[in-house]
């Protein structure tokens, strides 16, 4: 793996975090817990309830999601305890039962068990012989309204008032496959896409108005390697649309690549097995996110293959001789393992604020044993 | 507000029983808790294999689930896999006198071993026995409670499954063939794991 380098500390002041995100900013966390997923999305603001609602991606590690969300009710972002705290957190998914994406899940599902907090949760139904999946189906068993699916891809679900989730894989063909060791484990992945504000309808005495508005999109790709991703790429075609009054239409309703990201997460910690180029390609996000250790780890991820593929999805420099290739922090890719030059200091988990497509970044500088603490936020600019 | 399963009892693992899986051919003070080990692949990357290691589970009276206390004696382990493979088949016996209920094959993620005198090398294992018929069993069946809940037999009635057949988590050997077997049609046909 290579090593990211350090980021220069003149990119990065202290700001508000949160005075920073409007209502209607779709606010992404991906926390810095090594080798592993832990994320949270903040939903725009509820006008009527005042309160956002919350979508936990995996929990590869305890104490990190369960801290950083009991600051957020604490802080009012998320409602208190008591009958409003229905729902507030809308989906918990375990993209898949790996240890290193489940081994917190148990204690986050049981330290917010109170007032039905947790309204549904979705695995890809790939069952698992290690005691965190054992523990998580047993704290989900705890609360009979808590509803448990194992979407696939294509599935879609409207959260609150403006947020769309689209299940991109794992596709039902490898679904299928899971009892018979046919589907590798990562490939069984619910990554998926968070678009908000998505496609609305008005209603005035005339009858419905579509509106599109400018949205922020948001793509997870959990662990999905490849073979997963050959069936996303072939499940989501770019559809070519004319320049007709129905192609417009056919935008409108369901945008014409539903892989475009403004925000990509980069599946598998950036292991060589886990994007290829076409794929960046589609997606092409304005920010690209790795979640992985500092050093070598375990699996040495992220790798370099993976790193040169994004690197060349987000500037094209084979077959010319005169593109000098830039810095990962100019390309936009980052890293849960970034440091500061100069110091040794962990910028750890990244905080995103995504606004109409454009997003603001930020880091909590944790480590990954240690909370996320929202008043060390620095802001990259 | 609908309800997508009837919620467990509060669990009690504490008065747990040590998990038997009927079919596995332990040893007659085995397994105990206290010092064996339930070991379960995780991942396998490349010549790699991440092991969880807990301790042996129990079977909580409450809810039926298997429960690994305490949680916090769980560790996460990498090892070789070819080491591992060798370790596991040197008690799982040769390719012509396979001990009762093993199988002779490649180690795969979600396989679960019995495991006396754990150590961080596998060669080192003082005994280990492949029980992934049953672990994936178990795992099975920890998700489908948790789908749709799992009523005692007094309620089964209600449920409408009163009467249905148990799918036998031990080896097909032990079992008496039956005429019922379907046969599988024409085309690709995908077989169970283990």
């Amino acid at each position: 793996m290579a090593r990211p380098k350090p980021l220069p500390a003149a990119k990065l002041a202290a700001g508000d975090f949160l005075a920073d995100s409007a209502d209607a900013d779709l606010v992404y966390f991906l926390c810095n817990v090594g080798d592993a997923d832990a994320q949270l999305v903040l939903l725009p603001r509820d006008p009527v309830t005042g309160f956002r609602q919350a979508i936990v991606v995996d929990a590869g590690a305890k104490d990190k999601l369960p801290g950083l969300i009991a600051d957020l009710i604490t802080r009012g972002i998320l409602a208190p305890d008591g009958p409003g705290a229905r729902g507030s957190i809308a989906l918990v998914v375990a993209t898949h039962p790996h240890d290193d994406h489940v081994a917190g899940l148990a204690q986050l599902i049981n330290r917010f068990n109170e007032d039905q907090r947790i309204s549904e949760f979705w695995d890809p139904g790939y069952w698992h012989t290690i005691p965190a999946y054992h523990d998580a189906m047993g704290a989900i068993a705890q609360q009979g309204h808590l509803v448990y699916a194992q979407p696939t891809s294509g599935f879609r679900r409207w959260i609150g008032l403006s947020t769309a989730v689209t299940v991109l894989s794992p596709s039902v063909q490898l679904r299928n496959r899971f009892d018979t060791y046919g589907t590798d484990i990562n490939d069984a992945s619910v990554s998926m896409r968070i678009e908000a504000p998505a496609t609305r309808v008005t209603r005035d005495p005339q009858g419905h108005r579509i509106v599109r508005p400018k949205s922020s999109r948001l793509v997870l790709g959990a662990d999905a390697q490849t073979l997963s991703w050959s069936y996303v790429l072939s499940d989501f075609p770019y559809l070519s649309v004319p320049t007709s009054e129905q192609g417009r239409l056919l935008d409108v309703g369901s945008g014409v690549d539903a892989l475009r990201a403004d925000v990509l997460k980069v599946s598998h910690h950036g292991s060589k097995h886990g994007v290829n180029l076409e794929l960046v390609e589609r997606m092409s996000p304005g920010l690209t996110l790795i979640s992985s250790v500092p050093g070598p780890g375990k699996y040495g991820f992220p790798h370099t293959v993976a790193q040169e593929l994004i690197r060349e999805a987000l500037q094209a420099t084979a077959g010319s001789n005169n593109v000098t290739r830039s810095d990962d922090a100019d390309l936009n890719i980052f890293y849960t393992a970034d440091t500061v030059d100069g110091a040794n200091t962990p910028l750890g988990t990244i905080g995103v604020v995504l606004r109409k497509g454009d997003w603001t970044m930020w880091r909590f500088q944790d480590r990954a044993d240690q909370p996320v603490d929202l008043a060390n936020a620095v802001r990259w600019s | 507000m609908y309800e997508q399963r009837v919620a467990e009892p509060e669990p009690n693992p504490q008065a747990g029983v040590t998990w038997r899986p009927d079919g596995v051919p332990f040893p007659d003070d085995a397994p105990d808790p206290a010092v064996d080990r339930y070991v379960a692949i995780d991942r396998l990357d490349e010549d790699a294999a991440t092991l969880i290691v807990a301790p042996w589970p129990v079977v909580d009276p409450e809810t039926g689930r298997l429960a690994f206390l305490p949680d916090d004696a769980r560790t996460v382990a990498v090892v070789d896999a070819g080491m591992l493979r060798d370790r596991v088949d040197r008690d799982r016996g040769s390719d012509r006198d396979l001990r009762e209920g093993q199988l002779a094959r490649p180690v795969r993620v979600g396989d679960v071993f019995w495991v006396r005198g754990y150590h961080a090398e596998p060669g080192a294992w003082e005994s280990v026995i492949d029980v992934t018929r049953a672990g994936r069993y178990a795992a099975k069946a920890a998700f489908l409670a948790t789908a749709s809940g799992a009523p005692l037999p007094e309620d089964a009635a209600g449920f409408g499954i009163a009467g249905a057949t148990t799918l036998d988590p031990s080896p097909p050997a032990a079992r008496p063939p039956t005429e019922e077997t379907p046969q599988p049609p024409p085309g690709p046909v995908a077989f169970p794991a283990v």
